[in-house]
């Protein structure tokens, strides 16, 4: 059954003159789960919100076209901070059903059965400032499970969160559309996690629906028109000429499995990257204690060598970023030595905490104003090097994401400082925006800077990356060449290594896969 | 251990009353320990000392200026030069007292709305007023949890800017104030661009469409009625004293309450205030008006 049909619809933005859609034909059957995907800025939230009518009810603009609803439409954010509004869970639970003039009893029975859905009757009475992130969308996904829709639009509900929050709130989503048959639209740039939930695949480009068809289907078109969306276990058999792509690891270990045995698992021979001895970081039995007692770090030890791109990895709440604040100064060791023999910049998760002057010029020359360097020629050499130069009179907070991204990078990298941190930089990022973010990373490299990279990606840091540390409970559990600690474990690696493992050894990336079975042309 | 909103409202409201009316430093201090005990009796006490840490210094401000700026009463302890504006320099005991006694109203007043906040729920709060002014208490609650996230963003900005190499020790009170205004801006800029977002999200929850219901189901339990009878039995005693003039003292020309009705009279208001310490202690210790009523 059809629930919602658009036709012919096109939507400008209040004073905009280019349409951020354009002739968009769709119809939502009863129980799809549709992966809406495409490019930052190609249109997949205006048309996200056009199904709950936010837009245009309250964003304005002009609009051509139908939207014909047969249910009603609820939506869950990006960012949970800014949904929640109540001050105890149970409140917030309800507040959209308060908002529906339901009565008290009924409330009381949904409230309640959307604590139990989502399994979240331990913080019922918590403060909804004291959650986790991950807490917190699952709030806000309950407080709309409760107001009694079937219809969910989700904009990047995972964008904020770490992978193992991410991959429960992917689950809520499967539970939602399979035991309850609820309809989902879910915006998202984790292909790799979602992918195999979809029945449909829409794919935006420049405010226009580019492909509307099967996942399958949606593989083969990713790749003919080198797209770059497919996951990546799919891209590997699509460059393998594969007719049948798999979508997930299980259907692709099924397809290797005719032809490699786990018996006589062959090792991938790769080259490990030669790093300096020379130690811009050392770190000595580094403990660190908060004043409310928490031990954050302890007696940990750590070197890091010139030139190197270091990925430090591991649970929220594990330590990392002590070990960055200790790192950069911010705060004192307890206990230990930390010898830093260089300068140290640090680029912050939100890149709008860097950004209050008029122009990105300014912005990178309060830098230079605050550490009394006199030499400006070094702003206009930076914002070509991160290709930003022609944003230089433009206010830095009309940027989009990832440009705002390049604009904080820029206001740190103006220092030129030898060491760089780049804490969670690839959180919210398209793969485009993640590949251009690697090229900075690389060419920084190329310059001889050392970088620690802070990250939840396995993919991003098995790309740029030589070493990897993973970091557990205020302890470094493991450090090594990512070919060691990312290819012995089953949460800290790759797809590809997860596709491989126990067939080929030591794969990480796609460019590792297809290197090591470059023999076979067809598996 | 909470009570019900309108319970404690009500009694609020009758302590607020008497604190404002009396006069008589003797009966202003009884309530002021009354105060102090049931705080200390429901395990808050810290909350007296942050509730009172910044009036303090009003307080104090209240004792230095009126003597000061009030010449009026007949005991003089000094008398010096005349100054332009104030006249000639004198304090008198009776103003100094008078000081005394509007410092010790305004610790009253502090600890009663800590002693609101100790014995109600905020969210009970929020449900009761919610009940009444819908935009009131949500703008409370968006508030609070904006206070919070504010407070965290202030943090990790600073830690930002002084990478930057923003230097917030600075010794010269504009540069320090310079040196803030970066993370003003951001926090700013942020919150502006936060409340579109809030917006959007409120309206996609159906904020504004139809006519609210509420939430909250609050009941009066037992103890909220033992407690409103404790309630009258006080304003019954207070409105009886005003009646009567209890409580009631001139500090100009000289201090009149040294008359011993109107010191015995205060032992009425002590020990129907002192019941309400009992009944807490009760409520903290007995299971029957714990849990049963």
């Amino acid at each position: 059954m059809e629930i919602s049909k658009i036709q012919d619809l096109t939507y400008y933005y209040p004073r905009k003159s280019e349409p951020a859609l354009e002739k968009i034909n769709l119809s939502i059957k009863e129980g799809e789960f549709v992966l809406l995907l495409g490019e930052s800025g190609s249109g997949k939230s205006t048309l996200g919100r056009v199904f709950n009518k936010i837009v245009p009810e309250f964003y304005g603009g002009k609009i051509q076209g139908n939207i014909d609803n047969q249910v009603e439409v609820g939506m869950v954010f990006q960012d949970p901070e800014k949904q929640l509004v109540m001050d105890c869970v149970e409140r917030e639970i309800a507040f959209g059903l308060e908002n529906l003039g339901k009565p008290y009893e009924i409330m009381r029975k949904k409230v309640m059965e959307a604590l139990s859905f989502l399994n979240i009757w331990d913080i019922k009475d918590k403060k909804t400032y004291e959650l986790s992130g991950g807490q917190k969308q699952k709030v806000a996904i309950g407080a709309t499970v409760a107001m009694g829709y079937r219809f969910f639009v989700l904009d990047e509900p995972t964008s904020q969160l770490d992978p193992v929050a991410a991959e429960e709130i992917l689950h809520i989503l499967k539970r939602l559309n399979e035991e309850l048959g609820y309809t989902i639209v879910l915006i998202e740039q984790r292909i790799d996690r979602c992918f195999h939930l979809a029945d449909r695949v829409l794919f935006m480009e420049d405010g226009k629906i580019a492909f509307d068809g099967e996942p399958q289907s949606f593989v083969n078109f990713s790749y003919e028109n080198d797209k770059n969306f497919s996951p990546s276990v799919s891209e590997y058999f699509i460059r393998k000429q594969k007719r049948e792509v798999p979508l997930t690891i299980k259907e692709g270990r099924k397809i290797l499995r005719k032809k490699f045995s786990m018996d006589d698992s062959t090792p991938f021979t790769y080259e490990e990257e030669k790093i300096s001895n020379e130690e811009v970081i050392s770190i000595q039995n580094l403990s660190f204690t908060y004043e409310n007692g928490k031990e954050a770090l302890k007696k940990l030890n750590l070197t890091v060598f010139e030139g190197e791109v270091l990925g430090i990895m591991g649970e929220n709440g594990g330590g990392k970023s002590t070990l960055l604040k200790n790192i950069s100064g911010l705060v004192k060791p307890t206990k230990g030595k930390v010898k830093v023999k260089k300068e140290v910049g640090y680029l912050s998760q939100n890149p709008n905490d860097y950004l209050f002057n008029d122009t990105v010029y300014e912005e990178l020359k309060y830098t230079l104003d605050q550490k009394n360097i006199k030499d400006l020629s070094r702003i206009d050499k930076v914002l070509k090097d991160l290709e930003i130069f022609h944003y230089r009179d433009k206010n830095p907070r009309d940027l989009s994401g990832g440009e705002k991204q390049r604009v904080a990078l820029g206001s740190i990298l103006v220092m030129e400082p030898e060491i760089l941190i780049l804490d969670e930089p690839t959180r919210g990022l398209d793969r485009k925006l993640k590949e251009r973010l690697g090229k900075i990373i690389n060419d920084l490299k190329n310059k001889g800077k050392t970088i620690i990279l802070v990250t939840h990606d396995a993919e991003f840091v098995s790309k740029y990356c030589a070493r990897v540390c993973l970091i557990f409970d205020g302890t470094i559990a493991q450090i090594g060449s990512k070919y060691h600690v990312l290819t012995d474990g089953i949460y800290y690696t790759t797809q590809m290594n997860k596709l491989f493992s126990g067939y080929i050894d030591h794969i990480l990336t796609l460019e590792d896969a297809l290197k090591a079975t470059k023999e076979e042309v067809k598996i | 251990m909470k009570f019900h909103p309108l319970t404690m409202i009500l009694f609020s409201i009758t302590l607020l009353f008497m604190t404002l009316v009396y006069s008589h430093p003797v009966y202003i201090g009884s309530i002021l320990l009354f105060m102090i005990m049931s705080i200390c009796t429901l395990g808050e006490g810290k909350k007296i000392i942050s509730s009172v840490k910044y009036g303090i210094y009003g307080a104090i401000l209240i004792i230095i200026v009126n003597p000061l700026v009030y010449h009026e009463g007949r005991m003089v302890i000094y008398e010096g030069i005349r100054l332009p504006i104030i006249g000639r320099f004198k304090i008198t005991l009776e103003a100094l007292a008078y000081g005394g006694n509007s410092a010790l109203k305004l610790i009253c007043i502090l600890l009663i709305f800590a002693f609101y906040g100790v014995m109600t729920d905020r969210d009970d709060t929020f449900s009761f007023f919610s009940k009444y002014a819908h935009k009131l208490t949500l703008t409370l609650s968006m508030t609070i949890n904006m206070i919070h996230r504010l407070k965290l963003e202030v943090l990790r900005v600073k830690d930002v800017m002084i990478l930057r190499g923003v230097n917030f020790k600075e010794k010269k009170i504009i540069k320090r104030v310079k040196a803030y205004y970066p993370i003003l801006k951001v926090i700013f800029i942020s919150s502006l661009e936060g409340s579109l977002d809030r917006a959007e999200s409120l309206y996609s929850r159906g904020y504004g469409k139809y006519i609210r219901t509420s939430y909250s189901k609050l009941e009066m339990k037992g103890r909220d009625y033992l407690f409103l009878s404790l309630n009258t039995i006080v304003l019954a005693v207070f409105i009886y004293g005003l009646l009567s003039e209890k409580g009631l003292v001139l500090f100009y020309p000289t201090f009149t309450g040294f008359h011993i009705e109107n010191l015995l009279f205060v032992i009425w208001i002590d020990v129907a205030l002192f019941s309400c310490v009992l009944l807490l202690w009760g409520c903290m210790r007995w299971k029957f008006l714990k849990y049963k009523i």
